[in-house]
């Protein structure tokens, strides 16, 4: 285990950090690093360790091995009082005895902030989460989203600028999420902080992300800009945890023709490259690169049942069946392919190049599918 | 017969409806002189003391009872001039409520304990706490006297504070070991986060959310400790008698019973109890129910 100090602009850097609950191993060498202003959205399927993640960065739980740096320090063995760190926790936690002014203004009481300052930090964290009328309030009178802006000041009053959010939207309703998702964004680049977020929700993470990381099997499968990871993921749980709606992950077989390697799949056969070794791999292939109609030059296509659609609000998600491996495709509302599918059959079409190649077992990547030359 | 809620044009069907709240009416009214009845039976005792303690000497025995006497606070007044009386407030007011205290406080962080750091074998622990209460306190009053022969605190309030504290401190962990299991580790966790000390988090962040616990146990052990007499018979003395073994010990005078003093002694004894408990009666539940029941507190 390293003890050098991770480097300066690091906020947050996690290096080995395995933890397990009797017989249950939750994480398992996990490291991860999150760089000063980053919004690091940790994502990861329900009970995959996002929590346990959080709270050992937050010192709340001893990690077993692996150490834990924050702003380059080792804070390893401190206690949770010493890492100065802002927390919205996932369950909203307002003290129930306290106003809402009471609870926000709760870090800054604990931390002995001057007067002045107290007040304009309450100031702003309730104009930007507009819980100016609510001060006055006790928490049993506020709605869900009440609420939960309201965690959310008293975490974001806490004068530091690393902050950790523990899944804060979970189970509010879509309209206020969207609304949060946006204040959320804005709160964060409008002081400048480092937010750390974890959330199962992948819709949220490609909303809120600039840096995101996968949680899975007990680690941080992969980690990097959003962007990056979305268009060029490295697993197949990067692939799928990332991507409204899930990506296609379907069955492939590589075989070597001549010079150049195929991969057979039940949409058809397309040319790869990549190191990859002939035989059985997965293939992952982006809900929107499945398009509905006829095919574009160089694109491979086949026909596909449409099972059921799914109204999302400004778009539809066809789940289609292709020799009953279940695939799905997303469209506009309004939109004139959608409008075109009658019911039954449709032909769908995929460029090659969104193929993307995994190993079955490590389900890292392994190659990638090229246009045909 | 006119309905008194309904005078409005709209026709009801006049048999039916009005019958039938009658119905209703009519079962809750019989039921609640039963519940009185039943109430009054219990409460006859009382109220026996309390009309003997109005009497004079000759007519609190007499037979068939007098209803209708002239009071008079004569007992009350001669109460006072007892040697001693004033003493045995003191000793009851003082061991109840400052042993009941140091309990409460002691119970408190014995719980937070159980309920957040779960030491190994959390549920055999509170198990055996409550296990003294499961023993007739007659099995240990010896091993207690020799105890606290040994220990020189017979007849102390040293010795009589320990014991009643030992006394309370387990029921009220169980009441309190409920509430604080209610009470969301999130809110410790915001609070360390936030820099607070454990100390903070047990008596800024978490007491004042268990409150309803704290008078719950708070009630229930005075309860216990003010009408304890076994043991203070045995291990108090002439410096340290509550009321109870005060009744008891001069309840003769003169080769006959002295009525009037039990009587007015027992009043005056029974009063703060009761006053305290008609006040806190919800917190009972509470207690009762070690936590689980605590809707209307």
């Amino acid at each position: 285990m390293s003890e050098a100090a991770a480097p300066a602009a690091s906020a947050l850097a996690l290096s080995g950090v395995f933890k397990g609950y009797g017989s249950t191993q939750v994480l398992e060498n996990c490291t991860m690093s999150v760089n000063s202003g980053d919004f690091y959205v940790v994502s990861g399927a329900p009970s995959s360790g996002k929590s346990v993640l959080l709270r050992i960065v937050l010192g709340l739980e001893p990690a077993d091995a692996g150490t834990v740096h924050l702003g380059g320090k080792d804070v390893t063995s401190d206690g949770p009082q010493e890492r100065h760190v802002g927390y919205v926790p996932q369950s909203f936690a307002l003290f129930p005895n306290k106003s809402v002014r009471e609870n926000i203004l709760y870090p800054m009481r604990l931390d002995k902030v001057g007067k002045v300052e107290m007040q304009e930090t309450l100031d702003r964290v309730c104009e930007l989460l507009a819980i100016e009328d609510l001060l006055d309030k006790r928490p049993d009178q506020l709605s869900g989203g009440q609420k939960q802006r309201t965690a959310i000041a008293r975490g974001l009053a806490k004068q530091t600028d690393f902050f950790v959010l523990d899944d804060p939207l979970v189970g509010l309703d879509f309209k206020l999420r969207e609304r949060l998702i946006d204040d959320l964004k804005a709160t964060r680049s409008a002081l400048g902080v480092t937010f750390l977020y974890s959330t199962s929700d992948s819709l949220e993470s490609l909303l809120l992300a600039s840096r995101v990381g996968v949680l899975a099997d007990g680690g941080i499968s992969e980690e990097g800009d959003l962007d990056e990871v979305y268009d060029n993921p490295q697993t197949a749980s990067s692939m799928q945890a990332l991507g409204f709606p899930s990506a296609n992950l379907v069955d492939g077989d590589v075989r070597s023709v001549g010079s150049s390697k195929m991969c057979s799949t039940v949409l058809g056969d397309v040319e790869v490259s990549g190191d990859v070794a002939p035989g059985p791999v997965l293939v992952g292939i982006r809900s929107e690169h499945v398009q509905v109609g006829t095919a574009r030059e160089g694109a491979i296509s086949c026909s596909a049942t449409l099972m059921f659609t799914e109204d999302v609000g400004g778009s539809e998600i066809l789940y289609l069946e292709v020799d009953g491996v279940p695939m799905s495709t997303v469209l506009g509302s309004g939109s004139e392919a959608l409008a075109a599918i009658g019911s039954g059959s449709v032909n769908i079409a995929v460029d090659p190049t969104s193929f993307v190649l995994f190993d079955p077992v490590s389900r890292t990547r392994v190659g990638q599918g090229v246009q045909h030359g | 017969m006119t309905s008194p809620i309904h005078d409005s044009p709209v026709v009801l069907p006049e048999e039916n409806a009005p019958s039938k709240r009658n119905d209703k009416e009519r079962r809750l009214t019989i039921s609640g002189v039963i519940a009185w009845i039943v109430a009054l039976i219990f409460f006859a005792p009382i109220f026996w003391i309390f009309l003997a303690a109005l009497k004079t000497d000759n007519t609190i025995l007499a037979y068939p009872p007098k209803f209708i006497f002239t009071p008079t606070l004569e007992n009350f007044a001669a109460l006072i001039t007892k040697p001693n009386v004033g003493l045995y407030f003191f000793n009851s007011v003082f061991l109840s409520v400052g042993s009941v205290a140091i309990a409460i406080v002691v119970s408190y962080l014995a719980a937070y304990s159980f309920s957040r750091f779960k030491p190994a074998g959390t549920d055999f622990l509170m198990f055996l706490l409550l296990s003294t209460r499961f023993v007739p306190a007659a099995a240990f009053v010896i091993p207690f006297f020799q105890l606290f022969g040994i220990l020189n605190f017979k007849d102390s309030y040293v010795g009589l504070l320990i014991f009643y504290v030992m006394f309370s401190v387990p029921f009220s962990v169980w009441i309190l070991k409920g509430f604080i299991d209610g009470v969301s580790q999130r809110f410790d966790e915001t609070g360390l986060v936030n820099g607070a000390s454990r100390a903070h988090v047990i008596f800024k962040v978490v007491l004042p959310q268990v409150k309803p616990g704290l008078v719950a146990a708070f009630v229930f052990n005075i309860i216990f400790v003010w009408n304890e007499f076994l043991f203070n018979f045995q291990l108090g003395g002439r410096n340290t008698s509550t009321i109870p073994v005060a009744l008891f010990t001069s309840l003769y005078d003169g080769g006959a019973t002295n009525w009037p003093y039990v009587a007015s002694l027992g009043t005056a004894y029974v009063l703060p109890l009761a006053i305290l408990i008609f006040f806190f009666q919800k917190y009972l539940l509470v207690g009762m129910t070690f936590g689980t029941v605590r809707g209307e507190v």
